[in-house]
């Protein structure tokens, strides 16, 4: 049975997640540009959670308010077909994040994640950003800043997306016009995973 | 999914765990003030604090210069202001509450041939009895033959009604024998002097005599209230009302104003020696701990208050996690705001109205101005009991007429001042209550607290509405999302190909 999160919430051990947390937060995007001092301040935002296999992590509507970086075991994200069923749409691991861009806006949660395994996670929430940008300017700018650039890079990927997708529906149009058969039209473009 | 598996068990041991520690702070209330009082304070320096970590100092100096520099404003403010505001604070407590005492004896005098032993009893005629029986103390009369002994009487009521009783004497000559004591009788020869020649000189009573048929004793009350009644008295004869309803409207005004005062007063002493003041000031916390005690566990909650709420938030389960932290940041942001958009308020209209007071004149402007600042928090009620217990005071003290203008003026100046430019500015202070619920909950707090929880009740109030708004809000989204939400649990995870 694995350990239940509300009592291993509870009686968590620090002192060993001080360098645990910085080793894998440090190659995380939105954390690499802090020294280990700033880290130290950052930290007092951060919250480690301990989720269960098969326990929800973010559920798609809510009003999400935190990122995710997953400190060890296996995340899926899962987002609702028009029939009703959760389709995984990817798969995260030690190192990777979600739902990052609640941090940057208030809108509900476009996915669900689920702890496929026991599955720890630090959480870093909007209300505490805001108060960390307040009280550490230059630290909330570097994360902020990170936060901004991979919305960028995620924005630069979308329109490439997008670019092909128009690209590939005037072809097929072109190829409707002249009367040939469309094939393959079906398989859609993956659409980036967010939290 | 089982009656009882491992979530249920965790949930219940949370809510038992709560119900330990809310009973738990129910035994220890006693102690609990100066943490709440630093708490209090702690909150509302909070920002101070954060603000000058962000300007590059570190979290302990900069909570140690905010002491310095209260502890200084509040030496500064003791040696300029200081003298005065005691003086005046006793000053207006001896003439608003203490009463006039006025002492009458009567003397038995004895029978030549036989010990006589009384016992003498007050008795009075209306609610309140402003009649004590000073000597003897314990109403024990033994006379030996022939000996003369005084019976000593002292009048202090609360007001200038007329007070009626009677000095009881019992076993003499059998029947017991009521003399009549009177208090208060209108300034009128006729009535006056009626009831002397019915009740004065000497008065033989079966084989031993009195001195007196009775007792009048005056006039007496508190000062205040006397010459607000004299004024007011003087002013209804200027303006050709009759003696006689004069008299009935002063007498109805009095009686039932101090009832009033009275009751909140009452009420107030009660909340306030209730087991957590008493305790406070006699039991193991005593006024010198409370002085020490108060800032230093302000300086931790100022010092460790992030990390005491995370270690608090950090034990609620998973899946309400997200929720709570964001609804503890909301509600924390709209109480704080609430809460020094309410002090500043307070303190600026209490600033406006002792300076202007001072520079009016006006007696006791000291106490009337800090009440008429801590009144402001009520809305509605709270301007109209500043500009009232200044007119009181300018009718009862000084000049009369032209500084009464002055005062209204002076407070619809500061009413402006208050409305046009602090409210805008404390945007967070404007949770629209009712004025409903204003009287209601003012009146609620009259009765559980006197004037200080009337002073209590309308931030509460405001403090509880931001709560259940922020809670409301912060909750509304997590139960009926725009979104329909994946039943995950019994989904079938197909896998999408990765193109």
């Amino acid at each position: 049975m694995p350990p239940d999160p509300f009592w291993s919430n509870l009686f968590r051990r620090r002192d060993r997640d001080g360098d645990e947390l910085y080793e894998v937060l440090s190659k995380v995007p939105v954390f690499q540009d802090l020294s280990r001092r700033e880290f130290e301040r950052v930290r007092e935002v951060l919250h480690p959670r301990t989720y269960s296999a098969e326990e929800t992590i973010v559920r798609a509507g809510d009003p999400g308010v935190g990122m995710f970086v997953i400190l060890s075991g296996e995340v899926a994200v899962l987002q609702e077909e028009a029939d009703g069923a959760a389709v995984e749409v990817a798969t995260f691991g030690e190192g990777d994040f979600f739902g990052d861009q609640v941090l940057l806006d208030e809108s509900p949660r476009t996915a669900s994640a689920v702890a496929r395994q026991s599955t720890r996670v630090v959480g870093l929430y909007r209300p505490e950003l805001l108060q960390l940008i307040k009280s550490q300017p230059r630290i909330g700018v570097k994360v902020v800043m990170q936060l901004s650039r991979m919305a960028a890079v995620r924005l630069r990927q979308t329109n490439r997306l997008l670019r092909e997708a128009r690209q590939r529906v005037r072809r097929l149009e072109a190829e409707a016009d002249s009367g040939e058969p469309a094939d393959g039209a079906g398989a859609g473009e993956e659409p980036p995973a967010e939290g | 999914m089982g009656s009882l598996s491992g979530p249920r068990i965790a949930l219940l041991a949370a809510i038992l765990t709560a119900l330990l520690a809310l009973w738990l702070v129910y035994l220890l209330r006693g102690i609990l003030a100066p943490f709440v009082l630093a708490f209090v304070l702690a909150y509302v320096l909070t920002p101070l604090v954060d603000g000058m970590e962000a300007r590059g100092l570190r979290r302990v100096p900069s909570i140690l210069l905010i002491f310095l520099a209260t502890f200084a404003v509040l030496a500064f403010g003791m040696v300029t202001l200081g003298k005065r505001m005691t003086g005046e604070m006793i000053d207006l407590y001896e003439d608003l509450l203490r009463p006039e005492r006025v002492q009458s004896t009567i003397t038995i005098t004895g029978r030549a041939d036989q010990a006589l032993s009384a016992r003498a009893t007050i008795r009075s005629e209306g609610e309140t009895n402003p009649f004590v029986l000073l000597d003897p103390a314990d109403g024990k009369l033994f006379l030996e033959p022939g000996q003369q002994t005084a019976l000593r009487v002292e009048f202090a009521p609360l007001d200038v009604a007329e007070h009626a009783g009677a000095l009881v004497l019992e076993g003499l000559a059998g029947t017991p024998h009521a003399i009549p004591l009177r208090g208060n009788l209108m300034e009128r020869g006729d009535q006056k002097g009626a009831w002397e020649r019915r009740h004065g000189g000497a008065r033989p009573l079966g084989e031993w005599t009195l001195s007196a048929g009775g007792l009048d004793f005056g006039l007496a009350g508190p000062h205040l209230v006397r010459r607000i009644t004299s004024k007011t008295w003087r002013l209804g004869r200027y303006l050709g009302f009759g003696e006689e309803s004069m008299a009935a409207a002063t007498t109805w005004v009095t009686t039932h104003s101090h009832q009033l005062v009275d009751v909140l007063f009452e009420r107030t002493t009660r909340f306030l020696s209730g087991s957590v003041t008493t305790r406070l000031l006699s039991g193991f916390v005593s006024g010198v701990m409370l002085l020490v005690l108060v800032p230093f566990v302000a300086f931790f909650f100022l010092k460790e208050g992030r990390r005491i709420t995370r270690a608090l938030v950090e034990m609620v389960p998973n899946a309400y996690f997200e929720m709570t932290l964001n609804l503890v940041h909301s509600i924390n942001h709209s109480i704080g705001g609430y809460i020094r958009g309410q002090l500043l308020a307070v303190s600026v209209v209490a600033f406006l109205s002792v300076t202007g007071l001072i520079l009016l004149e006006l007696p006791y402007a000291i106490p009337v101005g800090i009440a008429a600042g801590l009144a402001n928090m009520i809305p509605y009620l709270g301007p109209v009991i500043g500009i009232a217990s200044a007119t009181g005071v300018a009718l009862a003290t000084a000049s009369g007429g032209a500084m009464v203008a002055k005062v209204v003026l002076l407070f619809l100046c500061i009413q402006i001042v208050d409305n046009v430019l602090v409210q805008p500015i404390v945007v967070a202070r404007s949770v629209a209550l009712h004025p409903l619920v204003v009287l209601t909950v003012v009146m609620m707090g009259s009765e559980f607290g006197g004037v200080v929880g009337m002073l209590i009740a309308v931030p509460a109030t405001g403090i509880l509405k931001v709560s259940v708004q922020r809670f409301h809000e912060g909750v509304r989204g997590y139960r009926i999302s725009g979104l329909p939400r994946p039943d995950v649990r019994g989904a079938t995870w197909s896998r999408v190909s990765q193109s």
